[in-house]
Parts: structure tokens; sequence; C-alpha cells
């Protein structure tokens, strides 16, 4: 037959032939392209014109295919081409199909309109367009082409009025319909109908005689063979002994068939019935003869000269390896198998490194392992991050010493470090972490390492985690100390990526409450990093800086508490190869791995999910903090947020119903002091139970909603009870109770009324008790029903407020506290109290603005409206707070301060502590003054210090003169401080006992206070100072006289009317005349003589 | 879906319906680049990315397939061994320039081999007695068919 001919003379578009050729002629693809659009062009203008025949249709619709073969984009004649399906000539029909299938896909929107025609041609009794419509479906079968042919094609199949081509082709479209769409076909009915048609005689058995034309190169239908083997494969291996042997021989026979064709048609054909039998094989008994056999064989197969079946070969193995217990034949190869790793195609290497790995056991893991590592630094980029990752489970699966498991991680890290993922050094943490013997071993190790140069980064992070938490375990060895450990990682630290700079930073801190020797070092790193420009890294240092400047340790020490055991769980590693191994269409018989990897596999194939312990619930959130990284602690402890905390080991993974773990106590304390302030938020949060709080507050009275919710997905909460008792002072009430059983993933509120009866002193406690899958649960909270809760501002102006202040008076309706500001003074801090205390801030009423003062009325059922003054005043010195509140209750007073205790953190980041702006230096004296006084009160029995303290009043009084008068005249609050400055001076010389220099250093401060300015004028007036001097005029010792008259001259030329009185006393008069009679010749002028002339003067005048 | 090579496609063709033409355009330019890279003596087996690329060259032509990882690889050598025998024997020793200029005769014999990407029939002989008969419903049309 001609067909060439016949091609070339009747049915062949000489438009399409030339237009063929004109582009073949192209050299270049400009050249191409412009014939292309050229051509584009003028179809598309024929297009328009609806006279076209059908022969012009298709002939047009073949170049645009062509074209679209090519690669070009063809985005018109969808139209013309589906019109073509409509066609009665087959050869119109057929290119109208073949453009269908080429150019449209399922979701297409041309391809619902040719639904119908596909339909048609269905049905057609022609069977050539029945099947031109079969291969049309099976090609672009989409869900609804698929509904609405299914059961047409299911005849065409089952039925009888089709020939068997067609009937075949039926049922091969089925078949892609049925992977694709599997629910579209009613198994269970239509199997019944189809099972006879494989009793059909068109099925030839296998084994017997079969018709010449189905030889494939000799081999006996190979495509039907194997597919029959590979079913064979899905069913259990059968019970009954005489179907098992049947089938063991044939597979010997198979197997045994030690010819070996030249024809490689015919040796592809029969060695991929071997493999497939070989399979099988293994599916049927693994432990058989059969497998020692195909072992040889295969082994043979490995040092091929053909590359497919060394590959093959090793793929083969691999099932064996991956099943079969016959280790022992296989590992007389495993010489041939590692040399195979040097192989020189990649493909062929991969499946000796998946050969390898399945076959490793504990036997052989080290050789394994070593020649593995041995290769890794020659290996291809492509397969290394695979081998690093098989290498670490292999290391850690069959690890008989835990020191060999570290040695191998480490140099991996160092051999492959760029391709070791974060989820190989998560995998050492954890392990090591669990296993306290390790813990030595590792960090000395990863100590080590870190000395030497050019270490990788991956390990930087490893040695930063590890050194952090178990550092101090290797103390004691030699080169070992903090600051060994500090310094080796410091190194390093320059060379780091913000992420693992980060980490860094958290074992630094680690460092400081391990090793507080090492405090400065890492202080003056936080201090130089608070700086920088990267977000993250500036937040830590402040943060970090911040906790390790704390007076106290607790909150380092919470927050560096030691990690607890990680939960036991799958290696994340493994789950991560598992994820490259996901089923796909045809359900794989076995997989890469040992057995458990076999188990695995058949747990999938059987739940149709990953294995996992039975009703584990769906993965939870983070169970609270403790188990990630220690700075995802400190962010949820603080409320700060550090970015994207790194989700160590994979922690959202399913686990048996696991105890919920409490969150801790700093979150607790986190969520409470929250709500002090707030209105609403989260009262308590843990893996399961959420509680959150809403309230409304009016006078004495309040409402409180309280949700309870259930984030298990998967499990209620039952037994659910709770209990919030009322006391004498705020009395309780249960508006709308909760039902005992909280569904998964749903919440269910309470509500409560409150009414506050006296001053609360008290705090109310909600118990809440549940149980959680086996586990009951009982869980006390602080409830924040407190005091100031019944507070409600009010608004004072200044006057008003210092009114009122002065009214109240001190103690007891006064109470004090002073906490620490924790890092910076920040404003924000105060007007943060004040909120939590729900007082209004005044703003412009002290007259210092550093101060912060805040007004409100407390309201209760008995002893009715209590109004309540705050002031705030920082320390800069000190970078403390101290907190004044005057109520008109001592109770209240006493109370809102105690609840003070708690420093609230600077959560907002430090602006770093400068040079202070002009206006703070003034304060930053009279912080001083305040040192300086307290010193002088502490050291009642150290006479020289005190001495020094006045001396140093006196130096404060004159060099910063101006700082007091100027700060005075403002604001009552220094003249109060100096109120105690001036009288510590004068307490320092009044007494005659007191030693004689600190009389003297005292009398002389005096002096340079009483050249002061006003304010202080009328402080030392106020204080009497006029009286006590004059009666100093008669000590006998005669230099504190003279000092006296001194002050008193002073005093007496700036305020003479005020001290009218002491001075005209006779007595001074006659004290002074004595000693005006004395030595003044140290003295610049005889002050006696001078006050007295003075005094004579002025009473004159007057 | 089968490429051939010359760095030019001649022919693909897709039996998943759901890829979008990028999609397709992506993979198509993807795996021929990695098979060309291919030395000869290499074997014709690879993977990429979740499936397995099976190919054979034929003259200046590469014949690719992708198919599953699970899919025997050996006799998907052979089915596109078989394709090449079928066109050849179709074709009269066929060689590139009659898939070129008959582009659509070679997609209908692959119609006839595979459906759905399975193998139709094994034997030969039926499959070219199809094509035959289809040539016959040809042969039949363009008798009757007016002089143009």
């Amino acid at each position: 037959m001609d067909n060439k001919k016949f091609f070339q003379n009747g049915n062949t578009m000489n438009g399409l032939v030339k237009f063929i050729s004109d582009l073949r002629a192209c050299r270049a693809r400009d050249l191409e392209e412009k014939r292309i659009n050229k051509e584009l062009a003028n179809i598309r203008s024929k297009f328009k014109d609806s006279s076209l025949n059908g022969y012009q249709k298709k002939k047009y619709v073949c170049k645009l295919l062509y074209m679209y073969i090519l690669g070009w984009e063809v985005d018109f004649g969808h139209v013309e081409a589906v019109n073509l399906l409509n066609s009665t000539k087959y050869s119109e029909k057929q290119i109208g199909y073949l453009a269908t299938t080429l150019m449209l896909n399922e979701t297409h929107e041309l391809a619902r309109l040719v639904v119908n025609s596909i339909h048609r041609d269905l049905d057609d009794h022609n069977e050539v367009f029945n099947c031109l419509a079969l291969h049309a479906i099976a090609n672009i079968g989409g869900r609804e082409m698929s509904e609405t042919l299914i059961n047409d094609i299911f005849k065409l199949f089952t039925g009888s009025a089709r020939s068997q081509f067609v009937k075949k082709k039926a049922g091969l479209t089925l078949l892609r319909l049925y992977r694709k769409f599997p629910d579209l076909i009613p198994g269970s009915e239509w199997a019944p109908k189809i099972l006879p048609i494989l009793d059909h005689d068109s099925l030839i058995v296998v084994r017997g005689e079969y018709p010449s034309d189905y030889a494939y190169n000799k081999v006996p239908a190979p495509w039907l063979v194997v597919k029959l083997l590979r079913l064979l494969q899905y069913y259990p291996p059968p019970q009954a002994s005489v179907v098992l042997d049947e089938l063991l021989a044939s597979l010997s026979k198979i197997i045994s068939n030690a010819e070996k064709p030249k024809n490689p048609q015919q040796m592809n054909a029969q060695n991929a019935v071997l493999f497939e039998a070989v399979n099988l094989a293994i599916h049927l008994d693994s432990h058989s003869v059969l497998i020692s056999q195909s072992i040889v064989i295969l082994g043979d197969f490995i040092v091929s000269k053909e590359t497919n079946l060394r590959y093959l070969a090793l793929e083969t193995m691999a099932h064996i390896a991956a099943l079969g217990d016959p280790l022992n034949n296989l590992k007389d190869y495993q010489k041939t198998i590692v040399d195979s790793l040097k192989d020189k195609d990649i493909s062929v290497r991969r499946r000796a490194l998946d050969l390898l790995f399945s076959m490793c056991d504990v036997n052989n893991a080290r050789d394994i392992v070593g020649e593995l590592l041995a290769y890794l630094t020659q290996a291809d980029y492509e397969i290394r991050e695979e081998m690093v990752l098989k290498i670490a489970i292999l290391a850690e699966k069959f690890a008989t010493e835990y020191t060999w498991y570290i040695d191998v991680i480490m140099r991996l890290m160092t051999t492959a470090g760029d391709h070791v993922s974060d989820a190989i050094w998560h995998r050492v943490v954890h392990i090591t972490t669990n296993n306290e013997d390790l813990r030595e071993y590792a960090a000395y190790t990863v100590l080590q390492a870190l000395k030497q140069p050019n270490c990788q980064e991956k390990t930087v992070k490893l040695g930063g985690y590890l050194l952090g938490e178990f550092g101090h375990v290797i103390v004691e060895s030699p080169g070992c100390s903090p600051l060994d450990q500090f310094l080796a990682l410091h190194n390093n630290f320059g060379m780091c990526s913000s992420s693992c700079r980060s980490l860094i930073m958290s074992t630094y801190l680690k460092f400081v409450n391990l090793f507080p020797e090492i405090k400065p070092q890492v202080v003056h790193v936080f201090t130089s990093l608070s700086h920088v420009l990267d977000m993250e890294l500036q937040q830590r240092a402040c943060e970090y800086l911040a906790i390790v400047s704390l007076p106290t340790d607790s909150l380092l020490q919470a927050v560096c508490e030691e990690m607890p055991h990680f939960p036991e769980r799958e290696s994340a590693l493994l789950m991560q190869l598992q994820k490259k191994l996901q089923d796909t269409e045809d359900v794989r018989t076995w997989t890469i791995g040992g057995k458990d990897a076999q188990a695995e596999l058949l747990m999938r194939r059987f739940t149709g999910k990953v294995a996992k312990p039975a009703d584990g619930p769906t993965p939870t959130p983070v169970p609270q903090a403790k188990i990630m990284d220690p700075v995802a602690v400190l962010v949820a402890e603080t409320g700060g947020s550090a970015g994207d905390v790194p989700d160590l080991l994979g922690i959202a993974d399913g686990a048996p119903v696991a105890r919920p773990e409490g969150a801790s106590q700093a979150s607790l304390a986190g969520w409470f002091a929250k709500l002090l302030g707030s209105a609403s938020g989260v009262l308590y949060e843990d893996s399961v139970l959420q509680i959150g709080i809403k309230t409304e507050y009016q006078a004495q009275f309040g409402r409180v909603a309280v949700f309870y919710g259930n984030k298990s997905t998967a499990l209620p909460l039952t037994g659910v009870v709770t209990t919030l008792d009322g006391t004498d002072q705020v009395r309780v009430e249960l508006l709308q109770p909760i039902s005992s059983e909280i569904p998964p993933a749903t919440q269910l509120h309470q509500m409560y009324n409150f009414e506050c009866v006296s001053v609360p002193t008290t705090e109310l406690h909600l118990v809440v008790e549940y149980t959680f899958g086996p586990h009951p649960i009982r869980r006390e909270l602080r409830f924040p029903v407190v005091l100031s809760k019944f507070v409600a501002p009010v608004e004072f102006g200044a006057d008003d407020f210092f009114a009122r202040w002065r009214q109240i008076g001190g103690a007891p309706r006064e109470a004090q506290k002073v906490f620490p500001a924790g890092g910076v003074i920040d404003v924000k801090i105060p007007r943060a109290v004040l909120a939590s205390m729900q007082l209004a801030s005044l703003e412009g009423v002290d007259p210092n603005p550093n101060n912060s003062v805040g007004a409100g009325i407390f309201s209760c059922t008995q002893a009715g409206k209590i109004g309540i003054l705050v002031r705030i005043e920082p320390s800069l010195e000190h970078q403390m707070f101290r907190v004044t509140v005057r109520a008109t209750n001592e109770a209240v007073a006493a109370k809102l301060t105690a609840r003070q205790s708690v420093a609230p953190i600077s959560k907002r980041r430090a602006t770093g502590l400068g040079r202070p702006a002009a206006h703070e230096r003034t304060n930053i004296q009279i912080e001083a003054v305040i040192t300086e006084l307290r010193r002088f009160q502490s050291s009642r029995d150290a006479p020289k210090e005190r001495i020094k303290a006045v001396m140093r009043f006196g130096h404060l009084t004159y060099c910063g003169g101006n700082f007091i008068e100027q700060a005075m005249p403002r604001t009552d609050r220094y003249l109060r401080k100096d109120e105690r400055i001036v009288d510590a001076v004068i307490i320092s010389f009044v007494n005659k006992l007191e030693p004689l220099a600190l009389r003297l250093q005292g009398i002389q401060t005096l002096s340079v206070m009483c050249q002061g300015g006003k304010p202080l004028q009328e402080l030392l007036h106020e204080k009497r100072a006029m009286d006590i001097l004059a009666r100093l005029l008669s000590e006998t010792d005669t230099e504190i006289g003279q000092w006296a008259a001194h002050c008193m001259f002073i005093l007496a030329v700036k305020s003479f009317d005020k001290y009218m009185a002491p001075l005209l006393s006779p007595r001074v008069m006659q004290r002074l005349e004595v000693l005006s009679g004395l030595d003044w010749s140290e003295w610049p002028t005889n002050n006696a003589a001078e006050l007295k002339d003075l005094i004579k003067l002025l009473s004159k005048h007057q | 879906m089968i490429d051939l090579q010359k760095r030019k496609i001649r022919l693909t063709k897709w039996f998943t319906s759901d890829w979008s033409p990028k999609e397709k355009s992506k993979i198509v330019r993807d795996v021929s680049q990695t098979v060309l890279a291919r030395k000869a003596k290499m074997c014709n087996v690879l993977e990429f990315k979740e499936f397995k690329v099976v190919y054979r060259r034929y003259a200046s032509l590469f014949f690719v397939v992708g198919t599953d990882v699970d899919e025997n690889e050996l006799l998907m050598l052979e089915i596109i061994h078989r394709y090449v025998e079928v066109l050849d024997k179709w074709f009269m020793n066929v060689c590139e320039l009659d898939i070129i200029f008959n582009f659509q005769q070679a997609y209908t014999i692959m119609d006839e081999l595979l459906i759905g990407g399975e193998l139709q029939d094994t034997s030969k002989r039926a499959v070219l007695n199809t094509l035959k008969r289809i040539d016959e419903t040809e042969k039949q049309e363009a008798a009757n068919q007016p002089f143009i």
C-alpha cells in the first residue's frame, strides 16, 4: 500500500505543505516570526468570511495547529476548530478533534461547547467517529464533560453493539476517568457488569499458547504480563498453598530465564517482565529462594554495561532491601553498590544512594555512613541535600553510641554545611536535650568545631544553642571556660546571618545566667548591638539588656530556665523525606527506606493519610512556649514580637492526646497584668483551652463575661466546672452558668455580676476544672476584679489637685512605693500605671513636666465614694519610679500602692541613654542631692560619711546654686526635698554631741545655703534658722559662734524684715558684742561686728 | 507527552487535561533541556520533579515520555519503540519530514496506540488495521469530494 503517495496526492492540503516548507526555509527566528505573523493575519481575515467551506476551515486550522506545535501563541481559531467537530467528513472531523485536544484543556470555556458534538459522535454508528470521541474524552475530559458522558461510555464498553477495538478504547477511557474522578463511577454497581468482559476470549492466557501477533520481539505480551504482575502485588499473598506454589513456579520460570537476547527490544521487554516478577516475588514471600536467585541476577546487572539495567537493578534491590530480610545476600554486593555511587550517570548514583539507605542496618551502618560521608565531598550538588538528609537519618537510627552520632553530624556540617537543612541541627538539639549523657560530648564537640576557622553557619547555630543550654556541663574541661565559649561564638558572630545572630544573642543571655562572670562582655555586646540597624537584633539587644540590668535575676532565671525534654515524636527528617514520596495515581507497592518506611506506607494506603497514633487530635497550635526557642518564650512573656520565631522541630505535628501543658507563670502574670489595664483580653491560654473576659464597670457594680474556648478540633472538654467565689468585700453573682461540655472548636461563655461592698483586700480566684481526653485538669487563675476596677477617673485643675493633696496630708492616708523603671525612664510607664489604676492622667497639673499625677474616685457600697490622688515621680539616676498615693481612706491608699509591686517592664524599644537633654540636667543634679541625702541618713554611725555628705550638700548648693533656685519657685516638690536637706544640715550641727568637724561642716554648708535665693530664704525662715543660729552664738566653741554670726549676717542682709524679732533680742546683741571681740583675722570681715552695726542701723531705721 | 527534537518541538501530546498552557510549555522547556544535556551512554530514565522521564533517541529525534514514578520504565521505553515501529510501517521508512508534514497522521497513530496514556494493544497489526480502516474512510471521502 502506498500511503505516502495517497497522502501527497489525495488528501494533503497544498497550502499547508507550502506553509510548512516556507517555515522550514526560514533560517532565523525573526524570519519565521514574520512568516507566522503574515499567515496569522491571513487566516484571521479568512475566518471573518463566513462562506468558508469545510476544506478551507480544515486547512487554516491545520496551519494554526502547526504554529501552535512550534510553540507560537495562537489565540484564535478555537471556534472554527470546534465547528469542524460537527462536520460529517472524517478528515475534517479529525482535524477538529486534534485541534480540540491540543488547544483546549478541561477548564477552557469552549470545552463545554464540544460536549454535545462529542456526545453525538459517541452515539454515531460509525465506529471511527466513536473512537475520535473517546480519544478526546480520554484527553481533555474535565468533570463536567465526564459527568455528562460517562454513562454513554459505559454503554459502549459493556454493550454488544460495537466491535472489540471500540470497546477496548471505551474501557481505557473509563479507566482514565476513574483515576481522575473516582467518585463518578459507581464501582459496586458497575463492577459485576465489567467482570464478565474479563472472560472474553480476547484475553489470551499468559502461559500457554498465544497468537504470534502478541509477541513483542519474542516476548509474549509484555505489557499485559506486567500489568497482571502488578495487579497481583495489590492483593495480599494467596493463602492457598496450591495457588501460591503455582504463582511462584511461574515467577521462577520468568526469573530463571537466563536467555541473554542480543536484540535490545527483546532484552528490554524481557527485563521489564523480570523486574516486575521480582517485585511480585518480594511481595509474595521475601524469604523465598527466588529472592536469592534474583539478587544474583541483579548483582550481575549492577555491573552491566547497560546503564538502564544498572539503574533498574539498583532500584529493585532497594525494593528487596526495603521489604526482605535476607540482607546478607545483598551485603555481598555492598562494595559494588558503593562503587555505583561513582557511576557516571546521576540517575544511577541516586538509585545507589537510595539502595544504601534502604539496606543500612545496625551492623553495616558505620561502613555505609562512612562511605556516604566520604563520597559527600565529591557528590553532585543536586543530590547533596538528599544525601545529607539520609546520612543524618541513618546516623540517628542506627547509632549504637551517641558519640558516633554527634561525630557524624559534625562531619556532615563541616563538609556540606550549605546543604544541611535546619531540620537536621534541630534534630540534634532535640536528641541532645532528651539524652543527658550526650550533652557533655555534644557541647564539647561543637565547641571544638566552633573554634575551627571558616565555621559553617549551621554549626554556629547548633553551637549557639547547645552551649547556651549545656555550656555549663563542660566548663571544667580545658579550653572550655565560659570566656572560651563566649569567644568561640563571638568570633563567628560577624560572619553570620541575622537569624543566626539573633540566636547567638539568646545564647549570650543564657550565658549571663549560667556564667555571671562574663556578664560585662555580654553587656558590652548587647550595648553595642542596641544601635544596629537590624530591627530584630536591636530589639533583642535592648530587651536582653533590660533583663540583665534588672536589680534581681529572677526574670533572667525564669527566662533562661533549662529547656524541658522534647516530647517524643516522629523525626522531622523522616517527614521531610516522606514529603518527597507522595502518592501518585497508581499506588506504589513499596517505598525507599527500611521496614519502618514500609509500615508507614501501608498505613497510608489503608487510611489514606499519614500514620498517626490513633485518635490523635488534629495538629494543635504550639503548646505554650516552653518547647520553643528560648527567644519565643521571652517573646511570649514580654508580649514583644520577635518576628518569625523558627518553628523548631516541626512542633505542629500530631501527637497522642497529650496532657495540655499549663501556661507558664510568667504568661499568666502577663495576661493578668494586661487585664488590669484593659476591659477585655485573654485570661488564660494553653494548647487546649482559651479563656477570655470582657468587662464593664459602673461605680461599685461590674459585669463580666467569661469566654471559654476549646481549641482542640477533635475532642470536647467534658465535665467543665467553674467556680468563682466572692469575698466579704466583693460580692459575686453568677448570672448565666456554663454547660458542662464544650464541643471541639467551640466557644461558650458565662456572665457574672460583681458588687464592691468595701475596699477589696483579697483577690478573687477563678477555678476551672475539666477533662480533656483521659486527663482531668484543674486550673486556678487570679481573676482581675480588683480595687482599681471600681475606680472612676476624675479631672482636676492644678490648684484643685494640690489643695486636695495637702488636705489629705501624709501618712496614714498616704502610701508610697518605689519601683524600678526597668531600663529607661519612659513617660509612657507612669501613664500606664495611672491607667491601670483607672485614674485620669492630669496633664499640666504638676509643675514638673516629668511628673505625672492622676485622680479618681473609688466607689463601694459601704464606704461610699473615696477620692484618690496619685503622683508618680521618676528618678533618672536610679532608674526608679516613686508612686505616692493619697486617698481619703487609708486602706485604699495602701492597697493601691501594694499593687504596684511588679515593675512594668519597658516594652518599647529603648532609645539608648545618650547625653541627657538640657532640661534633664537639672533633674540629674536633683537626683544627686537625693543620693547625698540618703547617704547622710543611712550612715548614722559613720561621721566621716556624714561629713562628706554635708560637705557635698554645700558643694551642690553652691556649684549648682541656681538649679535649686530655678526649680524651687515652681514646685513645692523640691521644697520638700530641700526641706529634708536643710533639716539634715541643721541636725548635723545643732547637736552639741556631734563631732566638731561635722558640726563645722554643717554650719559651713548652711552658710552657703543662706546665700541662696528667695525660696531657700523662705525655707530657712520656716525652719527658724535664725533662732537656731542665735542659740549657737553662745556656744563655748568660738569657731561655731563665729560661723553662726556669719550666717546670721548673710540672712539679715538678705531679709532683715523676717528676722527682726530674734535679731533685736538683747541676748543676741550681747553675744555679738562678745564675738566681735574675738580674733576675726582669718575672716574677710568681722561678721559679728558688722551684724551688730547692721542691726543697730536697721532697727533705727525701722 | 512526546517531543521530537532538533532544538524544536515537533509534536506534543498530553494525557493530563488540567494543566494550563503555561505550565505545559514550562515543563516542555525544562524537560527538553534536561534531556538534551544528557550524554549518549547515560540511562534512559531520569527523575524529574515528581515524575519520571523516559526518553529514547532515534537519529536526530528524541522521543520523551513523562510518567508516574512507578511505571515500568523499560516498558515505557518499549512503548516509544512501538510507536516508532508503527510510524515506520505507516510512512514506509519514516523520517522527520514525514512527521513534520503529516503531523495530523502522527497524532492519529498515537491515538490508536495509546489512550489516556495506556497502551491499547500489544499487537502491532491490530493498530495498523485500525489505521487502515480510518484511511479507507478518508479515501472514500476524498473520492466523493468535488475537485477544488
